[in-house]
């Protein structure tokens, strides 16, 4: 499992995508900080430490999933059309291969949180515990969806696809049933990551409710696949 | 001791059934060879014993306990039938992956043994995905090696290199064998099954057709052995009597100048015919009973409805 997980660490940290994706991040992380710095002397010292971190949560809930989706839509698939899935599902139990896809691509968004909020912290000298959680809670939520959608749909060109639908309609549909009257607003709110993150505190434990379920749904899927 | 036990194994993709039933054992120490012709379900039941596909039904043991734990898995290596590496990854590093994923070391030393054995060592730096359909077949073998593995499971594994690699790979396999290993693989070189192969099974139509050891498969499948013998001149009245009792042994008789041939259906017939030649003081420059070969009996096995 943590061969598996480190390969896929390492892999995500060698393509050019990913790359421009975390420099990327970690640019609009060093802008906002830096407007937040400018407009210093308009904010109380409380709210501008929250400030700085809330330009990445804004980031992460924007296009989280898009950044998710376009790293990681074939984490599975891409292996199974390849048939190097054969090498790994001859050495060892499928659920450890899930688990070390799943750690490896959570390493590697750790990691990208923490060089994000380690820009913000050498900016202006502050890291926000909760914000950095959050951000991970989304990140998760995404990395589970996307291990599924890769097990659910055996072709990577129509994993990029729908990945792509659904990096757009995940945050449009948390955003609209956050702002919406509609009575479809009422329970697609808890279909999205949003609304838990807005309500804050024990809520989020249904986002990490909504991975766990994700990943078993991965499990069963590929437990029962031919590869 | 069967390392492989399967009862009643089958699987159907849809409404076809690709493996039906298939009941087989292979005991410890075997070369065992599956032949068959492209669909007959070699692969599908290689894969299946392999973790890499499951049954439709049929069960699967091996090393005498069944496959629910995943521990057997650690006793295997397997060549899938159609390999393919990772781009980003060199020879070497492939076999360092693999074996960090089963669970076992593999120092460098051990690494530059698997790619020598295969005639890689001098690509173990080189990235897989400039490696030829050859070059590829070899570091899938290497690959399987890893972890120095009770049994191996080979599919195909010299189609698609060339012929001094071929034999450089079967010497492999034999010397594998020598050190106790269990080789289960399929092949189209029936002249490759023939050589190395201590017992094998030919499949048809997702069943299979014929099993035995190579002497087994010869004696089930000619009924009638062609015997052919070179002799000095005799006399019309001897070759008169000769021909009545050789005539009396077999089918097919043509006689020839100095030669005969005949077809007989018991080993005990050619001595016989020996005795008799021995007997009327014919000189015998040589005799040579045709065996079936492989080709034949997989030929004929096919042929069979």
């Amino acid at each position: 499992m943590w061969a598996i997980c480190q390969h896929e660490f390492i892999r995500l940290f060698k393509s050019i995508k990913s790359l421009i994706t975390v420099a990327f991040i970690v640019g609009i992380s060093y802008l906002v900080s830096d407007l937040v710095n400018q407009a210093a002397s308009f904010f109380p010292a409380q709210e501008l430490a929250k400030g700085h971190a809330l330009g990445i949560l804004v980031l992460i809930m924007l296009l989280g999933p898009l950044f998710v989706f376009s790293l990681s839509h074939d984490v599975i698939n891409r292996e199974l059309a390849g048939r190097t899935i054969r090498f790994l599902v001859t050495r060892t139990s499928r659920n450890k291969i899930i688990f070390g896809k799943f750690l490896g691509v959570v390493l590697f968004w750790l990691v990208c949180l923490v060089i994000t909020f380690g820009v913000v912290l050498a900016t202006v000298q502050t890291f926000d515990v909760k914000t950095f959680w959050q951000c991970l809670t989304i990140l998760v939520y995404c990395i589970t969806l996307a291990i599924l959608l890769s097990l659910a749909v055996p072709r990577p060109s129509y994993t990029m696809f729908l990945g792509i639908v659904l990096a757009i309609v995940l945050p449009g549909l948390g955003f609209w049933s956050a702002l919406s009257d509609h009575p479809a607003a009422q329970w697609t709110a808890y279909l999205t990551p949003y609304t838990f993150i807005q309500k804050g505190g024990a809520w989020t434990g249904f986002i990490w409710l909504y991975a766990a379920v994700f990943l078993s749904a991965s499990i069963y899927l590929f437990r029962r696949r031919d590869c | 001791m069967p390392v492989i036990e399967t009862v009643q194994l089958s699987k159907r993709f849809g409404n076809r059934t690709v493996v039906n039933s298939v009941s087989l054992e292979v005991q410890s120490g075997e070369i065992f060879g599956f032949l068959g012709r492209n669909g007959a379900g070699k692969s599908t039941f290689i894969n299946m014993l392999t973790g890499i596909i499951h049954p439709s039904s049929g069960s699967i043991r091996m090393f005498d306990s069944d496959t629910t734990s995943e521990e057997w898995k650690r006793r295997i290596g397997v060549l899938p039938d159609y390999s393919t590496f990772y781009d980003s990854l060199t020879a070497a590093a492939h076999l360092h992956y693999f074996a960090r994923v089963k669970g076992v070391s593999l120092t460098q030393q051990e690494c530059k043994r698997l790619l020598a054995a295969v005639e890689l060592e001098e690509h173990a730096s080189r990235k897989a995905k400039t490696f030829s359909f050859g070059m590829k077949k070899k570091l899938g073998i290497a690959q399987a090696l890893v972890g120095d593995p009770e049994l191996l499971f080979l599919d195909e594994p010299t189609s698609g290199v060339d012929v001094e690699s071929a034999l450089h790979i079967q010497e492999l396999l034999r010397s594998l064998h020598r050190q106790g290993k269990t080789i289960f693989m399929t092949s189209h070189n029936l002249n490759e099954v023939e050589k190395i192969c201590t017992r094998i099974a030919i499949m048809k139509n997702g069943k299979i057709g014929s099993l035995g050891s190579l002497d087994e498969l010869q004696s089930a499948h000619q009924k009638w052995r062609h015997v052919s013998v070179r002799h000095s001149a005799f006399s019309a009245h001897e070759q008169a009597t000769l021909r009545a009792f050789v005539e009396t042994l077999g089918r097919s008789c043509v006689w020839g100048d100095g030669r005969f041939s005949l077809q007989v259906d018991d080993e005990q017939k050619v001595a016989a015919l020996i005795r008799a030649l021995v007997q009327a003081r014919v000189d015998i420059y040589g005799v040579h009973v045709e065996e079936p070969s492989l080709e034949k009996i997989f030929l004929e096995e096919e042929n069979h409805v």
